[in-house]
């Protein structure tokens, strides 16, 4: 039997999107709330803990709704948990029913759905601050008499309202209210019964289908307006609200996309150039973590590279993303709850639309310029499934903030000392342009072919404008945060480990013939007249290019040139290529190894490498001339290389077949079109 | 008698009928009933899609959705 003498109290939650829902939740469970997902679904489900005097409630707050016909996977979760059919879901007690009392009449259509199930249910009509400024005033004590069942009238913004309403929630936990009920005229009710409709196995398609969705529609709005006469008083004429005033400006459709422009082009900045700092600090703070670990392992090499090379590096590039997740988080949060979110999806639907995205598509896209994993976890805005997959597909094909390191190394080789600064400016804005300019036409052949269902829709309701309630925010910000460094940071770990066991074995012994004949020949290279300390230097150096090209992955870098030699890519640059699979910044730290500049993915590295590229003459019948130099940007710039988004993508989409479509078609892309592009410059540039 | 995306900015209608479309019966949910009236209020650039209000909320949706609604102008 169960742990309680007492089963726990269960609460629901259940209303319109923007109705107020997590407002309340957050209210009553503070931090004591749980984020997880409905089984088998992306659906997130969120519970929590409060307490009426000393006794335990369970509070769940279910998607918002406007039918539990539903159309949706949110609304799929709620339809279900209300109907029972949902796993693992705690019997409900008590329904609480938010309504925003401002539209009233169309939030009460999924009330008239609720009460054909005949939970004890409590009506809290919510937004009394903004229905007083419309000068609208609600006899709650007639709507009560009206439903049976007890109505209560909030501002959830006002700590003593909140105080009021959780003092009347515990009241009606210990004395349940009287259960939602709602009638049907006779003849009504004759025809679902003959139909064979139960109102014990309620089937709101079957109701819909039996009396036409229309008058299905008109019936219950009809009941609606009966319960609501001379409930709802428009005490005196609506003045023009702020809202209206600002959505002047706003969503104009010529300084509504100024206003637009100004504000992605902040929070960009924020994610891009804010967060450095921060994202630095942590850096620093692994390489000083690794410094001090270095010095006690230096006598067991093999661990030493271990916990410096894979453990700590691991690590700390899972931790580095954390900032540019609280930031996007926060300004995510920031544009739902002000109400600016769906302001944007309006204005950008158009842009979008043609390729099967809706304009809610925009704030994720932008994001994945920084960095695709916020960008993928921003797509949980995007209700629909069909266009959230075609989003989260396309984003990675966003020009993000690590690949920004090859892309100055390349340009700054071979376009800026040839063509000048302008030209090398041009260049920037042109690699990032790449990245939309393939996305959207991909994103039109995705919605054509991957998905069956025809045609995409947009209907999105329009909030008035409120000041953001920190406390959403943070909870918000709060729970993508964890949910990537638990998640994805320990799939990221794992590749980590599994990209250092193949760059570190098998190690070739210095007793080794082969050892021997390389160092032999490395001693008849070395320059005269070195310091010892210089020398010293140079053998650290040409030691480490040569065991990363006896390594599993310098072999099979080897293995692959011939693959990639139609994009004029040599051994060296399909190691760099294959080193960078698992995160891209590993390409500069690869090549500063083989092209024997350093070790270390620093500015100094990177500075050499650039030096160094142009002047790589024919050794081995192979110079890495500008055509190479364009083939790798457009291969860099659109290939799947981040295993942190392919196990963010797993996450989100639940399944692996996702993130392997999506590993496997970016890949192919990149391949074909750095083919050409290599052709094509080698055509126009020559050798 | 007009389509809803056929109203002049600004203009009110009382909505006549709702042709069956894979989207009307979503619509009718949220309140596009015979009776009811509905405003156009707002454009997004490039035309597409427009802002109305219904029940004292706003709701923006593509104009081909919004053929379906017919509305009476006087």
């Amino acid at each position: 039997m169960g742990q309680y003498p007492v089963k726990i109290a269960h609460i629901a939650l259940v209303g319109n999107p923007n109705s107020g829902k997590s407002t309340l939740f957050n209210a009553l469970c503070g931090a004591r709330q749980y984020i997880a997902n409905y089984p088998g679904s992306t659906v997130e489900k969120k519970s929590g803990i409060f307490f009426c005097a000393g006794r335990e409630i369970l509070l769940s707050d279910l998607p918002g709704s406007y039918s539990l016909k539903a159309y949706s996977p949110e609304e799929g979760v709620t339809a279900r948990t209300l109907l029972g059919k949902e796993a693992d879901f705690l019997s409900i007690d008590l329904v609480l029913y938010l309504a925003d009392v401002t539209t009233l009449k169309r939030s009460l259509y999924l009330y008239t759905q609720l009460a054909q199930l005949s939970y004890p249910t409590v009506l809290v009509l919510t937004m009394k601050d903004l229905a007083q400024k419309k000068g609208l005033r609600v006899q709650t004590d007639l709507l009560a008499s009206r439903l049976g069942i007890p109505v209560l009238y909030v501002d959830l913004r006002d700590q003593e309202d909140l105080q009021r309403l959780k003092k009347e929630i515990c009241h009606y936990v210990e004395n349940p209210p009287p259960p939602a009920r709602i009638n049907f005229p006779p003849d009504i009710e004759k025809k679902l019964k003959s139909r064979g409709f139960h109102k014990q196995a309620v089937d709101f398609a079957l109701f819909d289908e039996i009396l036409g969705n229309q008058a299905a529609a008109s019936l219950r709005y009809h009941i609606i307006e009966e319960k609501l006469r001379g409930v709802y008083l428009q005490e005196r004429k609506e003045s023009q609200s702020y809202s209206d005033k600002l959505d002047k400006i706003v969503t104009h459709p010529v300084w509504g996309l100024g206003v637009f422009a100004l504000v992605m082009f902040f929070i960009f900045e924020a994610i891009y150039f804010w967060a450095k700092p921060l994202m630095e600090l942590i850096e620093f703070t692994f390489g000083t973590f690794a410094h001090f670990a270095a010095a006690p392992l230096a006598k067991v090499p093999i661990l030493h590279s271990l916990v410096i090379d894979g453990l700590i590096q691991g690590v700390g590039s899972v931790l580095v993303f954390v900032p540019q997740i609280v930031f996007l988080f926060f300004f995510l949060g920031l544009l739902e709850e002000s109400g600016y979110l769906a302001r944007a999806a309006f204005l950008m639907d158009k842009l979008l639309g043609w390729s099967g995205l809706n304009g809610k598509a925009f704030v994720p896209l932008l994001s994945s310029f920084a960095c695709a994993i916020p960008g993928v976890l921003a797509t949980r805005t995007i209700a629909e499934h069909r266009e959230r997959v075609i989003t989260i597909l396309i984003a990675p094909l966003m020009s993000c903030s690590s690949r920004l390191p090859l892309y100055w190394v390349l340009i700054s080789a071979f376009v800026e000392p040839f063509y000048g600064k302008f030209a090398a400016a041009l260049a920037f804005v042109a690699i990032h342009a790449l990245g939309p300019l393939v996305a959207l036409p991909m994103a039109y052949l995705f919605s054509k072919s991957l998905f069956r269902k025809e045609g995409s829709s947009f209907l999105l309701e329009l909030p008035d404008y409120r000041l953001p309630q920190w406390k959403n925010i943070y909870y918000k910000v709060k729970t993508a945060a964890l949910k990537f460094i638990t998640t994805a940071g320990s799939v990221i770990l794992v590749f980590s480990l599994v990209i250092w066991f193949f760059s570190y074995f098998p190690k070739i012994k210095k007793e080794d013939a082969l050892y021997q004949s390389w160092y032999m020949k490395t001693l008849k290279e070395m320059p005269e007249g070195l310091k010892e300390s210089e020398k010293e230097r140079f053998l650290a150096i040409k030691e480490k290019a040569f065991a990363l090209e006896q390594s599993f992955l310098g072999r099979m870098g080897r293995a692959v040139e011939p693959l990639f030699a139609p994009l004029g890519f040599d051994w060296k640059i399909s190691v760099a290529v294959l080193a960078a699979f698992p995160a891209r910044e590993l390409i500069i730290s690869t090549l500063g190894i083989l092209y024997q500049v350093g070790e270390d993915a620093d500015e100094e590295t990177a500075l050499s490498l650039a030096e160094k590229l142009p002047r790589t003459k024919k050794e081995d019948g192979f110079a890495f001339n500008p055509a190479v130099a364009i083939s790798l940007l457009v291969f860099f710039a659109l290939s799947a290389q981040c295993m942190s988004t392919l196990a963010v993508v797993k996450k989100e989409l639940i399944s692996w077949r996702w993130p392997l479509f999506l590993f496997i078609y970016m890949t192919a892309l990149a391949y074909v079109l750095a083919f050409l592009a290599y052709r094509l410059a080698l055509y126009f540039l020559g050798n | 008698m007009v389509r809803l995306s056929e109203l002049a900015l600004g203009e009110k209608g009382q909505i006549s009928q709702i042709e069956s479309s894979a989207i009307a019966p979503r619509l009718m949910e949220l309140g596009f009933v015979p009776g009811e009236y509905v405003e156009l209020k707002n454009k997004a650039p490039w035309g597409d899609p427009i802002e109305v209000s219904l029940l004292g909320y706003r709701l923006c949706l593509r104009r081909k959705d919004a053929e379906a609604v017919w509305v009476n102008t006087q």
